[in-house]
Order: C-alpha cells, then sequence, then structure tokens
C-alpha cells in the first residue's frame, strides 16, 4: 500500500501549538498553545478567505502541553508547564474564556504531557526537572514522583511512580490498563493500572545523547509512545543519538518492543534507508490499526511525517510541512490527518509578533502498492 | 621527592596520579602562536597602582557560560510577553528587581551581585564573538591582543610563582567554535609565558611527578643539560618563541610543585557536595581553591552547553539551577574568607539567544541585547544597570558594549583602561581602545 497525502487546510495560531484533540465529527479543534487554549472552528474545506480564527477559552501559568476532550465532547482536560491539570466543562459552541471546573498541582515542574485513558476514567501525566545528578551530568532522582495516575472525574492521584526525570512523554493503552512513560535517558517503563504495579521496564541507548563535544551532559531522549492497537507491543521514538548535542541531527528513528517479554524486547525499528533526520516527538495510529504515522522536525531529508506499514515497518507515505510537528491526529474516519505544531517565531513586525502556531489537515488516499 | 605547595587550610592536599600535567597537550594549549607572535614580556611598564594592586593580590574568576545563556532564562525575565518562554520569574531582594524563577539562590544575593541588562555587541558567531568578549577588542591582524587572564596574569601574577597565574578549567576539549578558540593564541603579544595552564577532561595535571627511578640528582642533572643547551640555543637564535619555550619549562617545573592542588578529589567532601555533583560547579570550587593559593585569574568554562540552538528550555531547565547554586555558594565563600573585595567574579558569555525560539525548540545567537553579572573587586554591588524593552529585543537604556565593559574591570582591578603597550614596530595599543568610559555607577 502506498498513502499519498493532499493538503485541505491550514490555519494559524498565536503562538506555538503544543498539542491538538479533535471531537469524532473533526468540526472543530482545541489547541494546547504557548500562551493559553483555544478553540478553533474547523471548515469542511479550506477556501483561503475566510479563514477561521481562533477563540482563546481558558489558559494556564506557563505553556499549555496536553490537551484532551471527552468523548460526548463536554469536558476538556488540559495540562501546562505549571504542573497544573485543569477540566473545564464546554460545550460545541464554547468561544469564551472558561474556568475550570477544577485545577489541581500535580507537579511542582512541568507537566510535560499528559493523556486521557480510552475509557475516559483516568488522566496520566509526568514531570521531572533535568538537574546535575553526578559529574557527567546523569540526573538527580526526583524527590516526587515523576509519573501520575488521576481520576478524570476530580483530578484525585491515584497513582505515583517514580522515574529518572526529566520523564517526557506517557500513554495509556487502548484497553485502558496499563500506562507507560518514557525519560530522557531513554527509561520506558509500563504500570499496571488496577495494581499499580510496575510491570515492565528497561533502557534504550537510542534516543539519547551525551556531548563529546561541545556539552558534557545529557540531550534529547524519548519524547513519544504508543501502544499497538492491540496493546501488545509498544512504540517509542524521540530524538536519535547525536554526537554534538545541540546539532538537532539525531536519526529520525522509532523503536518497536515487545514489553510483556521479560526482559522486553525490541522487534522491530525504523529501516535506516527510510529515514533522515530531526527530532520525532509524535506517534499516531491510523484507525485500521494498518499503518502509523511518526513526526516532528526535519533536519535533513525528505520528509518529518513518515507513515509505516504496520507489519512491515516501510515508509508508506510522507509528508513535508515544513513545520515543526508536535501532534498528529487521524479523524476517527481515517479519511484525514491533522498536524499541529509550529515554525519558527518570527521576530517582531509592526509591533507584533506575527502568528507562529500551526494546524495542518490532510486528506488520505491508499494507493497501490509501494 | 618534589616539595609541594603547601595548600591552604581548604583542604589537605597530596599527590594523586590520576591529576598530573600531560605535557604534550599542556604545550599544546600554552604554545599556541608562540612562534608567530614576539614576546614582549615587561615591555608594559608597572604603573604605581598596578604595582599597588599587586600588593592587594587582586584577582578574578571568569565564569564562562560559553555558547551564551539565555538572558530571558537568567537575569533579564520578560513574565507574560511572547518572548518569555516557560519560566516565570521571582523577586529578588531588590524591590521590584525579578530575575528567572531558575535562580532562586542568586535572587536571595542580588544585593550582593552587579547585572548589566544592557549588554550590546556586534559579534554573532562564536569564535568571533568569544574573542572579542574575552580580549575587549576585534582582532586587528597581523597583531594578537592578549586575554583578560592574560593581561591579568601579567599585571597581578608573578611568572616564577610555582602556582599558575592563569588557569582554564574546561573538561571538554572540543566544542566546535570554542576548540579553535582554545588551539588559538591566549596571550598574543604577551607571550606565551602568559597563556593558560589547562585542566580539566582529558587536560590531566600529569607527567609533573617525578618518576621514581629517576632519582633527583639525575633530575637535577638533566634540567641542567637542558638549561645549558636552551641557554646556548637561545644566545645563538634570538626568537621570541625560544623566550616562550624556556618559560613554559620553568612554569613546568612551578607546576611539579603545585600538581596537588589540582587535585579535586582533596577538597574537602561538604565543599564538593555544596558546589557539585557537575564538572562546572566543581571546577568552579577549583578555582576558589586555586585563587586562594595564588592563582590570579581562573577561568571556568565548560564545553559550550549554552549553546541552545535545540532545547533552549530543556537544557537551561539543568544549566541555570546549577549556576544559580554555584554563584551563590562562590560568593558566599568568598565573601567569608574576605577574600571578595580583592577579587572580581565576572559571569558572562559570548552573547545573548533570541527573543523569539526557532522551529528547534532553540534560541539563537542574539548579541543585540544581552544580560552579564559580576560581583566583587572594585564593583558596586546591588545594581541593575541598563534595561531591555518590553520584549527583550532590544537595549532599552544604557547600551555595554566589550570596551566599556573592559574599561570597567580594568578599572574596579585597579588598573588603568588607557595604558598603552609600548611595543617595538608596533601601532600604539592601548588595554581599552577608543577611550572608552568605565560605567561609573557600576564602581564602588
Amino acid at each position: 500500500m502506498k498513502l499519498e497525502l493532499k493538503k485541505t487546510g491550514r490555519y494559524s495560531f498565536p503562538m506555538g501549538l503544543l498539542d491538538f484533540c479533535l471531537p469524532a465529527n473533526v468540526q472543530r479543534a482545541y489547541a494546547a498553545c504557548m500562551d493559553g487554549i483555544y478553540a478553533l472552528d474547523l471548515p469542511p474545506a479550506d477556501n483561503n478567505r475566510d479563514k477561521p480564527v481562533p477563540k482563546r477559552i481558558g489558559g494556564h501559568d506557563s505553556y499549555v502541553s496536553s490537551i484532551a476532550l471527552s468523548a460526548n465532547n463536554t469536558t476538556l482536560y488540559s495540562a501546562a508547564y505549571d504542573g497544573r491539570v485543569h477540566s473545564r466543562a464546554i460545550n460545541e459552541s464554547t468561544s469564551d474564556s472558561v474556568e475550570p471546573t477544577w485545577n489541581e498541582a500535580i507537579h511542582s515542574f512541568w507537566s510535560w504531557q499528559m493523556v486521557l485513558s480510552p475509557d475516559e476514567k483516568w488522566l496520566a501525566s509526568v514531570t521531572g526537572q533535568y538537574l546535575a545528578g553526578a559529574e557527567d551530568y546523569t540526573p538527580q532522582p526526583s524527590s516526587e514522583a515523576t509519573v501520575k495516575l488521576m481520576d478524570a472525574v476530580q483530578g484525585k492521584v491515584i497513582h505515583a511512580w517514580n522515574m529518572l526525570p526529566s520523564v517526557q512523554c506517557v500513554t495509556i493503552d487502548p484497553s485502558s490498563k496499563y500506562v507507560a512513560a518514557a525519560n530522557l535517558m531513554g527509561d520506558v517503563a509500563v504500570y499496571e493500572i488496577e495494581t499499580g504495579r510496575e510491570v515492565a521496564t528497561w533502557r534504550t541507548k537510542s534516543f539519547t545523547s551525551w556531548g563529546i563535544i561541545k556539552s558534557h551532559c545529557y540531550i534529547g531522549g524519548i519524547f513519544a509512545l504508543m501502544f499497538s492497537p492491540d496493546s501488545a507491543t509498544l512504540y517509542v521514538t524521540g530524538m536519535g543519538d547525536m554526537r554534538d548535542p545541540m546539532a538537532g541531527n539525531g536519526k529520525q528513528l522509532w523503536q518497536r518492543f515487545d514489553w510483556k517479554k521479560s526482559p522486553p524486547e525490541k522487534i522491530q525499528e525504523s529501516h535506516a534507508d527510510d529515514t533522515g533526520e530531526g527530532l520525532m516527538e509524535a506517534l499516531a495510529f491510523h484507525p485500521s490499526g494498518k499503518y502509523f504515522a511518526m513526526g516532528g522536525r526535519l533536519r535533513g531529508g525528505n520528509w518529518n511525517v513518515g507513515f509505516f506499514d504496520s507489519d512491515s515497518g516501510r515508509l508508506i507515505g510522507q509528508a513535508k510541512t515544513g513545520m515543526r510537528i508536535t501532534t498528529i491526529r487521524f479523524s476517527a474516519d481515517g479519511q484525514n490527518v491533522f498536524f499541529g505544531g509550529m515554525q519558527g517565531q518570527p521576530g517582531l513586525k509592526d509591533g507584533k509578533f506575527p502568528d507562529f502556531g500551526y494546524l495542518e489537515r490532510f486528506a488520505i488516499t491508499e494507493a497501490g502498492d509501494v | 621527592m618534589p616539595s609541594f605547595v603547601e595548600p591552604c587550610a581548604s583542604g589537605n592536599v597530596h599527590g594523586h596520579v590520576d591529576h598530573r600535567l600531560h605535557r604534550r597537550l599542556f604545550l599544546q594549549g600554552s604554545m599556541a602562536g608562540a612562534a608567530s607572535v614576539a614576546s614582549f614580556q615587561g615591555l608594559f611598564t608597572l604603573p604605581a597602582y598596578a604595582q599597588e594592586a599587586q600588593k592587594k593580590g587582586k584577582r578574578c574568576i571568569l565564569l564562562w557560560l560559553c555558547g551564551a545563556p539565555s538572558q530571558f532564562e537568567t537575569w533579564d525575565p520578560k513574565p507574560g510577553r511572547p518572548t518569555s518562554g516557560p519560566f516565570g520569574s521571582i523577586p529578588s531582594v531588590i524591590p521590584g528587581v525579578h530575575v528567572s524563577s531558575l535562580m532562586p539562590k542568586c535572587a536571595t544575593i542580588l544585593d550582593k551581585l552587579t547585572v548589566i541588562r544592557s549588554m550590546k555587541t556586534d559579534q554573532n558567531e562564536h569564535f568571533q564573538a568569544i574573542d572579542l568578549l574575552t580580549r575587549g577588542e576585534p582582532p586587528r591582524p597581523p597583531f594578537t591582543r592578549p586575554l583578560l587572564g592574560s593581561v591579568l596574569a601579567q599585571q597581578f601574577g608573578q611568572l616564577d610563582h610555582p602556582v599558575p597565574q592563569f588557569v582554564l578549567l574546561d573538561p571538554c576539549p572540543e566544542g566546535n567554535e570554542f576548540r579553535a578558540f582554545k588551539a588559538g593564541n591566549w596571550a598574543g603579544w604577551l607571550g606565551a609565558e602568559y597563556g593558560p595552564v589547562r585542566y580539566g577532561g582529558q587536560y590531566k595535571i600529569e607527567n609533573v611527578i617525578r618518576p621514581d627511578d629517576l632519582s633527583e640528582v639525575d633530575h637535577a642533572d638533566r634540567e641542567a643539560l637542558r638549561s645549558f643547551l636552551s641557554k646556548k640555543f637561545t644566545n645563538d637564535h634570538q626568537e621570541a618563541s625560544v623566550k616562550s619555550y624556556n618559560a613554559i619549562f620553568e612554569r613546568v617545573k612551578g607546576l611539579m610543585k603545585a600538581a596537588p592542588l589540582f587535585d579535586l578529589n582533596a577538597l574537602p567532601e561538604a565543599d564538593r557536595q555544596r558546589y557539585g555533583p557537575g564538572t562546572f560547579g566543581l571546577h568552579t570550587l577549583l578555582a576558589r581553591h586555586l585563587i586562594e593559593n595564588g592563582s590570579t585569574f581562573v577561568m571556568v568554562a565548560n564545553g559550550m552547553p549554552w549553546d541552545c540552538h535545540v532545547f533552549n528550555h530543556e537544557t537551561h531547565q539543568m544549566l541555570v539551577p546549577e549556576l544559580d547554586r554555584v554563584v551563590f555558594e562562590l560568593l558566599h565563600d568568598l565573601s567569608e574568607r574576605a577574600m571578595l573585595d580583592d577579587t572580581l567574579v565576572l559571569i558572562m558569555g559570548e552573547f545573548g539567544r533570541t527573543p523569539h525560539l526557532n522551529e528547534a525548540r532553540g534560541r539563537d545567537h542574539y548579541p543585540n541585547a544581552w544580560s552579564m553579572a559580576m560581583a566583587g573587586c572594585g564593583i558596586k554591588p546591588g545594581v541593575i544597570y541598563g534595561a531591555t524593552d518590553e520584549n527583550g529585543v532590544d537595549v532599552a537604556e544604557n547600551p555595554v558594549d566589550q570596551r566599556r565593559l573592559f574599561a570597567t574591570i580594568y578599572k574596579a582591578l585597579g588598573l588603568d583602561p588607557y595604558q598603552t603597550y609600548d611595543l617595538p614596530g608596533f601601532p600604539t595599543f592601548h588595554r581599552v581602545e577608543q577611550n572608552a568610559a568605565p560605567i561609573a555607577e557600576l564602581l564602588a
């Protein structure tokens, strides 16, 4: 199978877009941006004349890093670099600022990422400040739990686990039974929600750099992870290894692990001849389960979003969007894919900072064999 | 056995096989440029006030934040502005003055520091900017201006002192542009003898311990032979590089006595806990120790980790808290030891970082409006000088370039900023060119 993509919409936001979510009818988007939470009504097609304007409907005290929407479109969850998780009651036409129904201080540092479980019972959020813990700048263990599971109704913490900071991404499996998180050092852990047990942990060194030139510290790590549709395997991606941590030229790379094996085993990874360079920070499975997408920033190569066959792992489609992608979402019917992210922040123009956050929509066509 | 320098009371110093000078690398660092630049040792006549300063033992620690830190995440936060980044700001001990929330310790001692928020320079690339901010002037080939450290080593130091007068502590031998800088000519027209001794990473204080199978008598005989041959060669070849080479040998002899001072493991564990565990902190502790024991200028670098073109916030979350703690501890210790009045502490990089973020989560080079801090010798504490506009895009008041900064530094140390170098066959050079004025508001 080969995928062809056609851009059908591009919508701008004042500042960088770090996450977004969509209702099933994809008539709206809710965006977690550096300067707050936005709602955007999406037209069926982009006519380039009457661009919809995003409405700011809430905010945090710092960058909003994550956003999630209940299936009935009435509850909007957000988490931010202020360490807080909010819940807001909304409806399909909310366009004014909405105060949170609850507002919980979950972490003393950033919420790097927060997710809602598919059964909508749980919210998982991860944190951790990277502080020097040794002469070689190995991270210092955190004094507080870095992975937290909350009930989605009240935001109360149910489980708290500790991984080495900084824990940069989290996911919950399709069955809503397992939480997985990963960090700067390439550590991955899977926790069982019912018991609170850590059921698997391992380290992959493919995503972390220690600067043998320029800087003797750790940079990069895993920035996104997701379970396969059957929950049996786990995919991770991030910043591939770099000799110069400040170069941003890590290999575009995903790895797939059989996390139920003891010890967990890497069973698949992206093919080197399919990939280029750049931080990858988004993963998403197509609703059919036949393929998945990985996206981020293009540093070198042909694409910043790649689509991979879930059996062979080969590249079957690609897009070069000209922006850093932070989130990928497929529409529920699988006919469209949305990319959220940002370009570089422009300098002041006529006394204002031009928009630099973007949401893009692409129509997917499944063509013949690759 | 060689006679070791007696350390000050801050640490029990013993020789350590892992902390010895690697002579070849040491020579690489110290001799660089010696063949191409003449040595003019002694040509800079010491005026009376410099002699007075020498008696007072003035010295300087430069915390060189190589790669260039973000002013937004350190000294000049812009809360609520599109340029602010994700970190908040916190009030300092000076009413109305805020610093980044990543600097809670420095916020409590800001009245001991002086911050310039209006640095404005014109070099946008590392190598040129490092050169500019460590020498005070852009290059004027074929003449090479000495680094601040070399000038101070010459002015305040003693060549025959066994403790190196100019020390560069840096664990990272490479570092792209900084690597080229490190391989360059540090002491310029002052001569290689005023270049730094380098320590850290692959630069060990090694090969300065006399091997057990070499007796003191044999060692002395060999040195006498080397000295004799050197003098003969010098007489036949009147070259500055030969003088510099001999000066290096003299320094190695001094290092044989001073090597134990570089033994980090010998420093008190409580001090290591306060400054460490990162190398930058430990090297700052070592800088304090070396200054206490007779060094004049110690430059503490750590590769160039501040060059955050990618992951600016993700890297500053780690680097700034370390800097915050290290500055706090250093000023505390210097103050407690009554050394702050005679020791100038400089905290700076080669420029700042852009108000806007790039696509890679980074901030890029920005010389247009940036910050640095200083404390101690001759500097009025608690002054926040200059300001940037609401977004930190440009300097709003009191711009400071490298000349005014260097004029202020020299004046604070009791040196005449306008002193001329009397170099035969050279144009007239001044310590600070174009009569740039010291910043009066910053001088104690």
